[in-house]
């Protein structure tokens, strides 16, 4: 077995239960609601259990007096009524709470579901979009954030277990996803909803940063890309193998817009949206045969490549911080 | 609960009862007659059988067949997550297989086979020779049985659709699944659903129409009612699906776009339809199979049902209130708060009767002493399983918790533990209960106990960690995961545990080759010593006569039940006309009415059948001329069946016994045929009401877009049109004493309803209303569409009576044909005119 | 069919006021913030007459089980009951709007 194997981020580790292990304030509630619920399943379980148990074992008197209609009214209808009645009002105060809207400035990001990764857009105060990302979210720590989830192809759901519960994205709507986290730190999340082929891999990594550090980390990604002369030899096989007809390197000519914006993705956690751990090789191995990788993404095998081209374009592409 | 004597629903002298059991010897030859009426197939006849005897038993193995072909696919899938980045299945085959397991199980596996209990089950318990319309029983089971083998082969191929069984669009959508395996699902599903949609027809007028007499609605058995409300549930639950698929298919094939956002569309429309119809269908499955536990309950404990009437408060309620929690599977698409809550606090409502039942099980128990038998094991493994399950619903009913629940393997554990709790275990037990019924030799205790143990722990090993394995991050539908994440141990143990269970099925496959031996001449009979009429003694003609009820349990309580009835001393003891026969009795208080004259074996259903699951299969690989020549093929074939029917016999009323005479032709609401058809046009309102709702719908996504509505003047003509014809065709019946004025007037009627299509249609092309340019386009021509298609059943209906009349056989002798034609014509014209007006007048005459 | 009028009648109710607040619900989503408190008004005033028809439905079928007609004891008390049920959930199903927004 391969358990020993590090995912391809720390965030995105199973235990403790993610959706146990609440991170901010819209989490915790879910968190609490959730043992709660445990607890009530667990005690009616026990009912069933006993109340079964004695019916087959206890004495004649005994199951004498579980034997009859009272039985149903009692267990079956009055305490369920009861035990509903104050989930519900539980429920819909929290659900109420929760869904509370935005408040005006809050900061928004726009997040895109696409087949099968994440577009990122950071919106300025005006609602305009400042820059663009991909597969990850950096947030401030300490203040909530609206996302924007929306979708162009089909629809996908953005699940950060530890910082809300999920919410879908829908072609044609636009659903806002509230987050905070209280600590800087790197919370996993993952597409939710089937969205064919290789849902299974489209992970996203939330980065909380400290809020001077978040500051300074959105100026630096708002600036074009700085390629050192010593990458040249990588940019010109990028500007070559076509690269940039689908990405875009702001600050060169590569312009496209159907596959993540690679401004910064040196910087970045991971690559083909969770899948591998961002460093040089990897990123070789990714543009060499990201069909075996992740077969079915949009990105074809750059197999025509060779070794010496791989290691250029992927030097080139890991010096973009 | 016996209480004083109630009035007659029918006029029917109930103290005409007292006959019975009448005394002396039956005349001599008379049951040598009833087995030679109804015998055995012989040779190729087995194909053509109709006998619920033969057929039931036919439905319920093609059914297992699938849940086994279903299970096979779970464990390929199991094997492929045992551990992190296998590729025992590729990604497009796991996507493929993932979807055929959840669509196989719940169209080809739940739903038949508890439909098949049903149509196996239900004219023993209630005392009938067959179910009303055996042919119509028999052509849901060819068309399942060609239909669902089709379905499943396309897998072989790599065409097997591979979007989940819930066929969300846009992924869907041509544009993200182009080949012809999303065509497979929607046609091949939409086929399916007919069929099921025929058995509940069948199953509503058996119950409702021929029961035994006295068999009163409180001595009607539970699972009777179990299966009423289920079949009830059927008809308004599966138009929605149907719509659905057919909008779907619609965008598919001809770009109107019903779910596409770019032009006007809302794939939310889909989750609404496919919802409405997929939420009461895990209560479909689950009502009889619950009716069946309540039946084995008291039995294997020895003990009348506690709270029966509390257990059948319990269907009822779970059949109105499983309507409003359809969006229980939305919470997460950010549907509004308000709404959300709604479907929370009925999806809290709907688990009260599930409590109910639980509880009378448990107090059924508790007054009896069960028996560790193998129907008594699996009834009990499915009250702890279920609880299990129901819990877990009420947490994911709770919406945050959903938010965090949905879409990960939390829910597949809670699916799992519903169904398998609440249908596949009863089933089992009904399967060991029953088998005695049709069979030979009752199954094995021995490897019952060890199927159900294997089972049981198999079970709770496959989906206990699964829970877990949700909360710590992993979402369904995955073919597969990256290694490190921690969810290697749970995914071991549930594939472990699925070859547990399996092993468990395949015990019982074993026994069932060993012990199971139907159509014999003798049956090990009620080992279980159960207390409903289908332990009477029987032949393939039911029983030797039909008994008069005076108990819910009549086994138990009425003396000498078993030796009278094989002695013929109650109603029916022969074949007074001579041919198969059974009694239609009055639905509240089961008053006979009238004699039922039945089909016998004919090709023509199963040739129906081929030709419409030829019209079905060759659509989906675009062969359209030879699915357009299939589906004419089948028509006449249907044609045909329907020409034997409607003939009224010489003698017109006869001596069912005891020298109480009753007639042998109905018409109207006492007959079979009225009932079936009011059934079917329910269906066609449901499906007509969930196009009304999605005209809204869409009408509320894009207001902006929506057309002023063609003029008034052909409204006006389609209105009086549509009026003029659906009256002419309803009044018909009453000119019959002039056979061709009643025909002419079929046939104008019919030409009416025609010419308000028409009229509609042209005034929407007129302003330029394109199908493929607006979601407004789109709704109206699906509304039209529909329409036009009950149109043209309305023609080949009155041309049919043409061709009746032409026979000879239209006259005052036999309204039945010309009334039920006048039904469809009249419903085809109110149709016609809620969708004339809610297109005209939404949203314009709101302004 | 008065039979199945009585048995019915109470889940019927149910089914009615559960499209109508559906209905209602849905308008309170696209509605201006002004014109919410009407519609709330309007479910409010509709719960509270369902109630009471569901109550009285109880009320009318608990009295006939008394003196049997079609049916027998047995309609008549699961009429009562179900109409009982049916009041317990349009409650519950109106509960959500007292948290609009």
């Amino acid at each position: 077995m391969q358990t020993d194997a590090p995912p391809a981020h720390g965030s995105l580790k199973g235990w403790p239960p993610p959706a146990l292990d609440p991170a901010g304030p819209f989490a915790a509630p879910l968190n609490s609601l959730t043992w709660g619920l445990l607890a009530m399943t667990a005690a009616v379980l026990a009912i069933v259990v006993v109340a079964l148990a004695l019916a087959l074992f206890a004495p004649r008197a005994w199951r004498k007096r579980l034997g009859g209609e009272r039985l149903v009214w009692i267990a079956g209808i009055a305490f369920p009524v009861v035990v509903l009645s104050a989930l519900l009002v539980w429920g819909l105060s929290l659900t109420h709470r929760l869904s509370e809207p935005p408040r005006p400035g809050e900061l928004r990001v726009r997040v895109t579901g696409e087949m099968w990764w994440w577009r990122v857009g950071y919106l300025d105060a005006a609602g305009r979009e400042a820059f663009q990302d991909a597969n990850e979210i950096h947030i401030p720590a300490g203040r909530p954030v609206a996302l924007e989830l929306e979708s162009t192809d089909v629809i996908h759901s953005l699940w950060i277990p530890r910082l809300n519960g999920k919410l879908d994205m829908i072609p044609g709507r636009r659903n806002i996803l509230r987050i905070q986290a209280d600590q800087p730190g790197e919370y996993g999340a993952q597409c939710a909803e089937f969205c064919g082929g290789p849902h299974a891999l489209m992970a996203l990594v939330v980065v909380a940063h400290a809020p001077a550090d978040y500051e300074a980390w959105k100026v630096k990604q708002g600036e074009p890309a700085a390629p050192a002369p010593a990458h040249a030899a990588g940019k010109a096989v990028f500007d070559r193998a076509g690269c940039g007809a689908c990405h875009a390197i702001r600050g060169t000519d590569a312009n496209g817009l159907a596959g993540p914006d690679l401004t910064h993705v040196g910087s970045r956690r991971t690559l083909g949206a969770g899948v591998l751990p961002n460093n040089q090789g990897a990123l070789a191995g990714w543009i060499g045969d990201s069909q075996a990788i992740k077969p079915g993404n949009r990105m074809p095998a750059y197999s025509v490549l060779s070794g010496q081209e791989l290691r250029d374009v992927s030097a080139y592409l890991e010096s973009l911080k | 609960m016996n209480g004083p004597p109630t009035p007659s629903e029918t006029g029917f002298d109930t103290a005409l009862y007292e006959r019975f059991p009448t005394k002396g010897r039956r005349p001599k030859g008379e049951l040598e007659q009833l087995e030679a009426i109804w015998c055995a197939p012989r040779r190729w006849e087995w194909i053509t059988v109709i006998n619920n005897n033969y057929v039931g038993v036919y439905y319920v193995g093609a059914a297992m067949l699938f849940f086994v072909l279903a299970g096979v696919l779970a464990l390929l899938m199991r094997t492929q997550l045992a551990l992190p980045m296998q590729g025992v299945l590729a990604q497009e085959t796991y996507n493929q297989i993932f979807t055929m397991h959840g669509t196989v199980m719940m169209f080809l596996f739940a739903v038949p086979a508890v439909e098949a209990l049903g149509v196996l089950l239900l004219p023993q318990m209630l005392g009938a020779r067959d179910l009303p319309f055996p042919r119509l029983s028999a052509y849901a089971f060819w068309a399942y049985l060609i239909g669902g083998l089709a379905f499943f082969c396309s897998l072989f191929f790599g065409l097997a659709p591979n979007g989940g069984w819930f066929m969300y669009p846009p992924l869907t959508s041509t544009t993200y699944s182009p080949g012809i395996n999303a065509d497979f699902w929607l046609l091949g599903i939409g086929f399916i659903e007919i069929s099921a949609i025929a058995g509940a027809i069948e199953i509503i007028v058996g119950v409702l129409k021929t029961r035994a007499p006295g068999m009163t609605l409180d001595k009607l058995p539970v699972f009777a009612w179990a299966m009423l409300v289920f079949a009830g549930m059927i008809i308004i639950a599966f138009p929605s699906v149907i719509l659905a698929t057919t909008l779907l298919e619609l965008e598919r094939a001809l770009g109107w776009p019903f779910f596409d956002a770019t032009r006007g569309g809302d794939p939310m429309l889909w989750q609404h339809l496919f919802w409405f119809f997929g939420h009461p269908e895990v209560y479909i499955i689950f009502l009889p199979a619950a009716g069946a536990m309540s039946t084995i309950v008291p039995a294997v404990a020895r003990t009348p049902l506690v709270g029966h009437w509390l257990v059948v408060l319990a269907f009822l309620a779970t059949g109105f209130i499983s309507f409003g929690v359809w969006a229980h599977h939305m919470f997460t698409t950010g549907l509004p708060g308000v709404s959300v809550g709604m479907f929370s606090a009925a999806s809290m409502a709907v688990s009260l009767p599930a409590g109910v039942q639980v509880f009378s099980w448990i107090a059924t128990v508790a007054s009896g002493r069960m028996k560790f038998n193998a129907p008594g094991l699996f009834v009990l493994g499915s009250l702890l399983i279920f609880v299990m399950g129901g819990l877990t619903g009420v947490m994911a009913a709770m919406v945050p918790f959903d938010w965090q629940a949905h879409d990960t393997y939390f829910i597949v554990a809670h699916l799992h533990y519903v169904l398998i709790g609440g249908m596949v275990f009863p089933l089992f037990a009904a399967i060991y209960y029953w088998t005695p019924m049709v069979s030979a030799h009752p199954l094995s205790e021995r490897l019952g106990r060890w199927t159900f143990g294997l089972m049981f722990a198999g079970m709770h090993l496959a989906f206990l960690p699964m829970h877990l394995t949700g909360l710590m991050g992993m979402p369904r539908r995955v073919y597969t995961y990256a290694a490190g994440r921690d969810w290697e141990w749970p995914n071991l143990i549930s594939s472990i545990g699925a070859f547990v269970f399996a092993a468990g099925v395949l015990i019982w496959v074993i026994d069932m080759i060993r012990n199971f031996r139907p159509f014999g001449f003798s049956e090990a009979g009620n080992v279980y010593g159960g207390g409903g009429l289908e332990w009477l003694p029987a032949g393939l003609y039911s029983t030797r006569s039909i008994p008069v009820v005076t108990s819910l349990y009549p086994l138990w309580d009425q003396k000498n039940l078993a030796r009278d009835v094989a002695a013929g001393r109650y109603f029916l003891p022969g074949a007074p006309t001579g041919g198969r026969e059974t009694l239609v009795t009055s639905p509240v208080n089961a008053e006979p009415q009238h004699l039922l004259r039945m089909p016998i074996p004919s090709g023509w259903h199963v040739w129906a059948a081929v030709f419409t699951a030829g019209f079905f299969l060759l659509l989906t690989v675009q062969a359209y001329a030879a699915s357009v020549l299939s589906g004419v093929l089948a028509i006449v074939c249907v044609l045909r069946w329907c020409w034997f029917l409607d003939h009224p016999l010489p003698q017109q009323t006869v001596d069912v016994g005891a020298g109480i005479e009753l007639p042998t032709y109905a018409s109207g609401s006492s007959s079979t045929g009225w009932w079936a058809m009011v059934v079917t046009l329910v269906v066609g309102g449901m499906v007509l009401a969930m196009s009304v709702f999605s005209y809204v719908f869409l009408w509320s996504r894009s207001p902006d877009t929506w057309r002023p509505p063609p003029d008034t003047t052909s409204l006006a003509v389609a209105t009086a049109s549509a009026i003029g014809g659906g009256a002419l065709a309803l009044l018909a019946r009453r000119q019959l004493g002039r056979p061709w004025l009643a025909t002419a007037m079929v046939i104008a009627g019919g030409a009416l309803l025609g010419l308000a299509f028409g009229v509609d249609l042209s005034s929407w092309r007129s302003i330029g209303l394109s199908p493929q340019a607006s979601a407004q386009g789109a709704i109206v021509h699906a509304i039209l569409a529909w329409q036009g298609f009950f149109v043209a059943v309305a023609a080949i209906m009155a041309l049919y009576v043409l061709l009746r009349r032409l026979y000879g056989y239209v006259g005052p002798d036999r309204p039945a044909t010309i009334e039920l034609v006048g039904l469809f014509l009249a419903y085809t014209a109110g149709q016609g005119l809620v969708g004339l007006y809610v297109t005209r007048l939404f949203p314009a005459g709101l302004a | 069919m008065n039979t199945w009028l009585s048995l019915l009648g109470g889940l019927a109710l149910w089914a009615a006021h559960f499209l109508a607040a559906y209905a209602i619900a849905s308008l309170v989503d696209i509605s201006s913030y002004e014109h919410q408190a009407p519609l709330t008004w309007l479910l409010a005033g509709l719960t509270l007459a369902c109630v009471l028809a569901a109550v009285a439905l109880a009320v009318r079928a608990w009295r006939a089980s008394r003196r049997p007609g079609l049916g027998g004891v047995f309609v008549p008390r699961l009429s009562a009951l179900a109409s009982t049920l049916a009041a317990i959930a349009i409650v519950w199903q109106s509960a959500p709007f007292l948290w609009r927004h």
